[in-house]
């Protein structure tokens, strides 16, 4: 009897797994920036597939940088053609290989060559790198119906990083403006509009503070952004539960975020704003 | 609600450039018969699922290239995903997680450092009656989008 269970529990396994078949793609890609300046005009991209099975990974690169949208929402703004104000390094980086194949449980490296125009100004120039990753075929159908219909999808995962490429010493820096906030029933909506100063994106953070009258912080927030051009972005405090009357809304931004390390950033003064806000 | 500040996003450790995304299971249809129309929930076992971690958390985007049909030696089979065909969680349980339509862009809230954020699609599957014999193909497309 308890070979028979055994024999049954190993069928119901085997059926599980034919019906269920596990694809186990997973790439894992250092670091989300890559910053590679006129001395070495080279860079790295490091890749892990940390799942079971090999993967078919691609690279390529197209212009695009972070914008928001009319309620305040970032995105990435994409060009399929590049107008020549656009400071876009995109054609100018070769990556080496271009298409590799990396194993289940390993790694590869991914040299980046960049071959700027040779009268190129000093400055900071921008790329996206997309990193496309395709796993093996799976087969839909656990048990074809009689007329043998066979039905197959490809999954594919596309990871996209940001990319500079910077001549001298470029500058960065960003202005604020128009701070508003609006009360909502437990949150503190804000919107600011970040105008890049300099010759390089400010690619850095958000800080938001609210402070009672006594000075103490009863709210504060961290937001990671790019500035290339503009950025409007919204952000939100929670405001749950706090005693109704005046409080300072200030915003900052620092040119550091949390997931970059700081020898990719470049760095800027902070900046601040302050408004006056009533919670009901 | 749009780009969120928390203060949990100061937990995040400096310096931590890595992404991550993995495709841990494809979508599953099972029987597919002709003239009729299969649909696999998104909530089911048989959706496809991702997972997203790393500093795609801190703001970034995803969205989904989908198919409209699937092809072969026959007529194309269409493939169809509807407005609410997408789920994501931040833990790995379909039922509790939020609905979203697989056809827009994506934001991913700010999480906390260790955070996933969980994946799931469903689809349907409309093969006509007397469907020619063979394999038919298409591709799904997750593109995950940093926003530095």
């Amino acid at each position: 009897m308890k070979q028979s269970r055994g024999a049954l529990a190993a069928i119901l396994i085997v059926a599980a797994q034919g019906s269920q078949p596990l694809v186990a793609q997973s790439l894992m890609v250092a670091s989300t920036a890559v910053a590679v300046d006129d001395r070495t005009r080279t860079g790295a991209l490091t890749l892990i597939n940390d799942g079971i099975t090999s993967s078919e990974v691609s690279i390529s690169t197209f212009c695009g940088y972070p914008v928001t949208d009319s309620i305040g929402r970032m995105y990435l703004r994409t060009f399929d053609t590049v107008d020549d104000t656009m400071p876009c390094a995109a054609k100018w980086i070769q990556s080496f290989p271009r298409r590799l194949r990396i194993e289940g449980k390993s790694r590869a490296t991914v040299r980046l060559l960049v071959t700027p125009p040779a009268d190129l100004p000093a400055g900071e120039y921008w790329s996206r790198i997309m990193v496309t990753a395709k796993g093996g075929e799976v087969t839909l159908t656990g048990l074809p119906d009689s007329a043998r219909i066979k039905a197959t999808l490809a999954l594919e995962v596309r990871s996209v990083l940001s990319f500079y490429y910077r001549k001298g010493t470029p500058e960065t820096g960003v202005l604020l403006e128009a701070l508003r906030a609006s009360v909502r029933p437990d949150s503190l909506v804000g919107r600011v509009r970040l105008t890049r100063q300099g010759n390089a994106a400010f690619v850095g953070s958000l800080k938001a503070s609210l402070r009672d009258p006594g000075g103490k912080i009863r709210a504060e927030g961290l937001l990671p952004l790019g500035v290339y051009y503009t950025l409007e972005p919204s952000f939100s405090l929670p405001v749950q539960g706090l005693p109704s009357g005046q409080y300072q809304l200030a915003v900052e931004a620092v040119s550091s975020r949390p997931d970059l390390p700081p020898e990719i950033l470049l760095q800027a003064l902070p900046v601040r704003q302050t408004i006056q806000v009533t919670l009901p | 609600m749009l780009a969120v500040l928390a203060a949990w996003a100061l937990l995040i450790p400096a310096g931590k450039a890595v992404a991550q995304v993995s495709t841990l299971r494809n979508l599953v249809f099972g029987t597919i018969t002709s003239g009729t129309t299969t649909s696999v929930n998104k909530t089911s076992v048989n959706a496809a699922q991702w997972s997203i971690s790393g500093g795609f958390l801190l703001g970034g985007t995803f969205q989904f290239t989908l198919p409209l049909a699937l092809t072969g030696p026959g007529t194309p089979i269409p493939i169809t995903f509807s407005t609410s065909d997408g789920l994501r969680n931040t833990t790995n349980n379909p039922a509790s997680g939020t609905t979203f339509n697989p056809q827009t862009v994506q934001t991913i809230p700010i999480a906390p450092f260790g955070t996933t954020l969980y994946v799931w699609l469903g689809a349907s599957v409309s093969p006509p009656t007397n469907q020619t014999p063979g394999n038919y193909t298409g591709t799904v497309v997750l593109t995950v989008t940093g926003m530095q």
